[in-house]
């Protein structure tokens, strides 16, 4: 039982370091493994062919040996072919889709129809994305699986494209896109429309080359669905591995086997996706943020001259919190506290953890106890520190209790149930709920208001909002969450940022409201144009 | 030292990531994805810190016949069975999956259905006009009720409907927006406290 006293409980963080640094350094080693993008994982990996008596072609190849061994997962198998004594593979259309059709986890089967007159070749690409990569980057795992011996058909449609009669004009112009981050490229093309049914495109497979002769191979986000009306262009956001020339060609697919047409680039000197160390499209979220900081040091200087006051209107569920602490330790029962149900880096329960730290020194100096279950393990291990970190600065160390932090579970109802035990249990005088909440967030209450503890929450999750104010005594709302701990130190360097975001909030009034006046005056004009623009640059 | 070096890495991180959003190199990108891989690490680990804490709040209470005791022996019985279950057999059909089915899921159905009861006491109290306020809030639920429920629409077919609308596009709408601007800045606001190191009460005890 001897690891179970609190003097042990160091053993835990010691632990949890040992187990960080083995998985940190697994990941480090797993990542070494993984082949760069666009590289072969197994490129002797053999495919097998059988011939239906139908003239149907089933096409078996290994799953790749190396989906699991790094971060690399493959997502997708894909097929393309040749005739034989032909440089270049075509994607062709499938009946089924050419998704898999099987589950075997040995190999994917693929089923061609068309029983091509000529021999045939085929090339099979397994494609994957990067696991934690950011959204966008390239994590494109090619693998190649060759057949052997060529499959000659003896009956069937001719394998050679005939394809529509694709206008000269028509081509693929690619861009490379302005505020991106070098690893992706604009595709835009107008739809084919077939002649028959027969020949409706259904979808385009976008092929890249790293040179302008090939070879043009499939990639993660390769097919792009044809639009319904077929009216406008299409447009696709396509991801290159690195900022070197690319060329592309798109070709259009559908329930015919063979493809219908191939569009090629228009510029034949290839595109280079450019890096820009700016995103000129989040410049306005960049004026506001630097007014800001700059609002904030000015109010910090202002703040340090004698005699300065900086107002902030009062806050009546702020000036309740140490009232009811204060009836809590009248009562002889504990405080309850919760910081939410989110991760620890999300803004609403950081400034629950800060504001947790103040209401700890309060409890602390009234010498009652403070009960604070979390959801979250991490936010449990900070919240001990900070209701450590509370009693301490109330010049009452020995009175904290480490095990009223206590983490109940991950799973929200799961929490939601042992919180509602807690309460029913313990009977708090005063339930405090800030942080961001869900769905729980009425259980909590109303199990609160059942017990007739004293209710003040916080949240800036608007759809829990009326939850809160119908059910507690006190509801901060939105903003109010986040100036809990500046109010109730009253340091004037923290009051500083309020009053920063409160001028920020005089600003944004004035900008919608010039912007309202002018676009009802002058609903086309360029004016309008331009503070819409300015306002929201991605429409 | 032990506060300096935490202020001085938040600093240096909280910048980082401020001007992360503003720059889209892939470089920046790259950096930003291990580290996010170094916090999905750090994170997981927690749950063993989780778990510890879980067996130093319950034992004891176990150990020494606590008031409610055997709820926390239901408890500790409960998780080490589903952590050996899971340790041993994670597959469809295995008891792992079973409890989770079966056992699990139906009781956090159970916990969200309580939600409808709750919804019901909370907004009979809500709605009792005791002042202007209260009334108008009355007033404009009944409407939203009528707007939604098939007695409106045979009250009036387009009334009802129309008014609901008009409430939750405008007046409704005009509200959320004006919370959501309020608490991007009060969350802007905190960040930067966090960055500057103004706030210091998450960093613990000295």
């Amino acid at each position: 039982m001897g690891f179970f006293r609190r003097e042990h409980a160091s053993l835990g963080p010691v632990l949890a370091l040992l187990v960080s640094a083995f998985s940190l350094a697994a990941c480090s080693l797993a990542a070494t493994h993984v082949a760069p993008p666009g590289q072969p994982l197994a490129e002797n990996a053999e495919a097998l062919r059988e011939t239906m008596p139908d003239a149907r072609t089933i096409i078996r190849v290994p799953r790749s040996a190396d989906d699991g061994a790094g971060l690399d997962l493959v997502q997708s198998y894909f097929l393309m072919r040749r005739a034989r004594g032909t440089q270049e593979f075509s994607p062709f259309g499938y009946e089924p889709a050419p998704e898999l059709i099987a589950h075997d986890p040995r190999e994917v089967v693929f089923v061609d129809t068309s029983a091509p007159a000529t021999a045939v070749e085929y090339i099979a690409y397994a494609i994957g994305e990067r696991e934690f990569a950011t959204l966008g980057s390239p994590g494109v795992v090619v693998t190649a699986s060759r057949i052997s011996q060529p499959h000659a058909a003896t009956n069937g449609l001719p394998m050679v494209p005939e394809g529509l009669d694709v206008s000269s004009t028509a081509s693929v112009t690619v861009l490379p896109i302005a505020g991106d981050d070098g690893h992706h490229v604009e595709l835009r093309f107008d739809p084919l429309v077939g002649p028959g049914p027969q020949q409706r495109v259904n979808r385009y497979v976008v092929l890249r080359a790293s040179n302008v002769n090939g070879p043009y191979t499939p990639f993660a986000g390769s097919v792009v669905d044809a639009p319904e009306d077929g009216a406008r262009p299409v447009i696709s956001r396509i991801t290159v591995p690195d900022s070197r020339p690319y060329w592309f060609r798109v070709v259009a697919v559908g329930n015919d086997p063979r493809p219908i047409a191939t569009l090629p680039m228009r510029d034949a000197s290839g595109v280079v996706a450019e890096a820009t160390l700016f995103n000129a499209q989040k410049l306005n979220v960049a004026i506001v943020l630097l007014l800001t900081i700059s609002l904030t040091l000015i109010f910090m200087e202002l703040a340090k001259k004698p005699g300065a006051n900086i107002f902030i209107r009062r806050i009546p569920g702020i000036d309740a919190i140490e009232e009811a602490v204060g009836r809590a330790t009248e009562m002889g029962r504990p405080v309850l506290y919760v910081p939410g149900i989110d991760e620890i880096q999300n803004i609403q329960t950081i400034a629950s953890l800060l504001i947790l730290g103040r209401v700890s020194e309060i409890v602390a100096r009234y010498d009652t106890d403070i009960l604070v279950p979390c959801c979250i393990p991490l936010v449990a291990n900070v919240g001990e520190e900070v209701v450590r970190q509370g009693f301490y600065d109330a010049g009452r160390p020995d009175s904290h209790k480490p095990h009223n932090v206590q983490w109940i579970s991950s799973e929200q109802f799961a929490f939601c149930a042992g919180t509602n035990g807690i309460m029913l249990r313990d009977k708090p005088a005063t339930n405090i709920f800030l942080g961001r909440f869900f769905a729980e967030s009425l259980i909590l209450a109303e199990t609160g208001y059942v017990n007739r503890a004293i209710q003040i929450a916080g949240t800036a999750e608007i759809s829990q909002l009326p939850f809160f104010i119908a059910a507690c005594d006190y509801t901060l709302i939105g903003e109010e969450l986040f100036a809990v701990s500046a109010y109730m130190t009253r340091d004037p360097r923290l009051l500083s940022t309020l009053k920063a975001a409160d001028w920020i909030k005089a600003l944004v009034i004035g900008v919608l409201v010039v912007s309202a006046v002018v676009a009802f005056m002058s609903p086309g004009s360029e004016l309008t144009k331009t503070i819409l623009q300015f306002l929201n640059p991605g429409e | 030292m032990r506060t300096t070096l935490p202020l001085l890495i938040t600093f240096v991180l909280g910048v980082f990531f401020v001007a992360e959003f503003f720059i889209p190199h892939a470089g920046i990108h790259g950096t930003v994805s291990l580290l996010q891989e170094w916090g999905a690490v750090l994170a997981a680990s927690a749950f063993i810190l989780g778990g510890v804490n879980v067996i130093q709040v319950n034992i004891p209470k176990i150990a020494r016949r606590e008031k409610d005791w055997l709820y926390k022996v239901v408890l500790i019985v409960s998780a080490f069975t589903m952590i050996v279950a899971g340790i041993i057999n994670r597959e469809e059909g295995g008891l792992y999956n079973y409890v989770y089915t079966y056992v699990y899921t139906p009781s956090s159905a159970t916990m969200f259905a309580l939600l409808s009861f709750f919804i019901a006491s909370a907004a009979f109290r809500a709605f009792r006009a005791r002042n202007a306020e209260a009334t108008l809030m009355l007033v404009a639920a009944i409407v939203v009720m009528l707007g939604v429920i098939p007695l409106g629409e045979w009250l009036h077919p387009t009334f009802f409907p129309l008014l609901k609308d008009w409430i939750l596009e405008y007046a409704n709408n005009a509200g959320r927006r004006a919370i959501l601007i309020g608490a991007a800045l009060g969350a802007v606001a905190t960040g930067l406290r966090v960055i500057l190191g103004l706030e210091r009460s998450h960093l613990g005890s000295d």
